[in-house]
């Protein structure tokens, strides 16, 4: 738990002066996968997108996180925070996102380059068939 | 059905038995044809409960994703079983996987990264979206009991280029 808390405190604290408030359309955005059936050798699936009970998809930004040697580190902290093993990542351009009618959102309220995905509609096909958009432009990682 | 039942199917060998292709090539006999087919409808919903049952014990627990994804009940089992037997003998046994609100979708993949993924629930309707190999896309709501599936089965065999 100690080291948990270590690690967050020493990503924002290397993070503090580097905040960027937009997204552009290039960055590479990371949604970690921790169940093995959302994706296959097909690629990865819509589920893996379909947004959770708030109507977002929580995502990281890959690009980022890279250009501060930050990636790994995060990865190990949320999968240490949820107590469980990220079995894959999928990864997908912002503008793939932005082309689908979905918008990406910067919330760092927990971490450091963390967004959402928001603007999914209400009924469940519409958001399959944008999930399916997102699935068919991304790829595992 | 129940779940310890299909426990006891899902022991048989269902991928190797369906994939014997090169038995029935080598019997190439219409009564043979005919009995391959009765193989497969008699396997699919086992294959489809072997399936399902993975994905159960993987998704029993809330937050199964690392997210807060709804349990997976096992309610959907006869749905998903019904439903998928229920498609015409021609369309393969689909890839199944979990969805955040509990659900289960069956899916089929195509050339050129088309897909259909049809959602089933503890509920009477289910929730399709496609992407065809032209690129052109679907998706709406059906009754899961629905006896006319003449869309959904012309969807799911445009995706896998059997229309």
């Amino acid at each position: 738990m100690k080291i948990k808390q270590l690690l967050n405190f020493i990503l924002r604290k290397s993070l503090a002066s580097n905040k960027v408030e937009v997204i552009s359309s290039g960055e590479v955005l990371s949604r970690f996968l921790f169940n093995g059936n959302q994706f296959s050798l097909n690629g990865v699936k819509q589920a893996a997108f379909l947004p959770a009970k708030n109507h977002e998809t929580s995502i990281f930004r890959k690009t980022k996180l890279v250009q501060f040697s930050l990636y790994e580190s995060i990865k190990e902290l949320i999968a240490s925070e949820r107590g469980m093993q990220i079995k894959g990542v999928a990864l997908i351009e912002a503008e793939k996102i932005q082309l689908a009618d979905l918008k990406v959102e910067i919330e760092e309220s927990k971490h450091q380059w963390h967004a959402n995905i928001i603007g999914w509609p209400l009924e469940k096909h519409q958001q399959k068939q944008l999930a399916l958009i997102l699935a068919q432009n991304s790829s595992l990682e | 059905m129940t779940a310890i039942a299909l426990t006891q199917y899902s022991l048989l060998p269902i991928t190797a038995r369906i994939d014997e292709k090169p038995y029935f090539a080598s019997h190439n006999t219409q009564s043979t044809r005919q009995i391959n087919h009765k193989a497969i409808n008699i396997l699919r919903p086992i294959a489809v409960a072997n399936q399902f049952l993975k994905i159960q014990q993987e998704c029993s627990s809330e937050g199964w994703d690392g997210y807060d994804a709804k349990r997976v009940e096992d309610k959907i089992l006869g749905n998903a079983i019904s439903f998928v037997n229920s498609l015409d003998e021609k369309i393969p046994i689909p890839e199944i996987c979990p969805e955040p609100d509990g659900e289960i979708a069956v899916e089929w993949y195509g050339e050129n990264k088309s897909t259909i993924s049809i959602s089933i629930g503890v509920g009477d309707i289910i929730n399709y979206a496609a992407i065809f190999p032209d690129q052109h896309k679907a998706n709406g709501t059906d009754a899961l009991k629905n006896e006319n599936k003449t869309i959904i089965e012309f969807y799911i065999k445009k995706v896998l280029g059997l229309e």
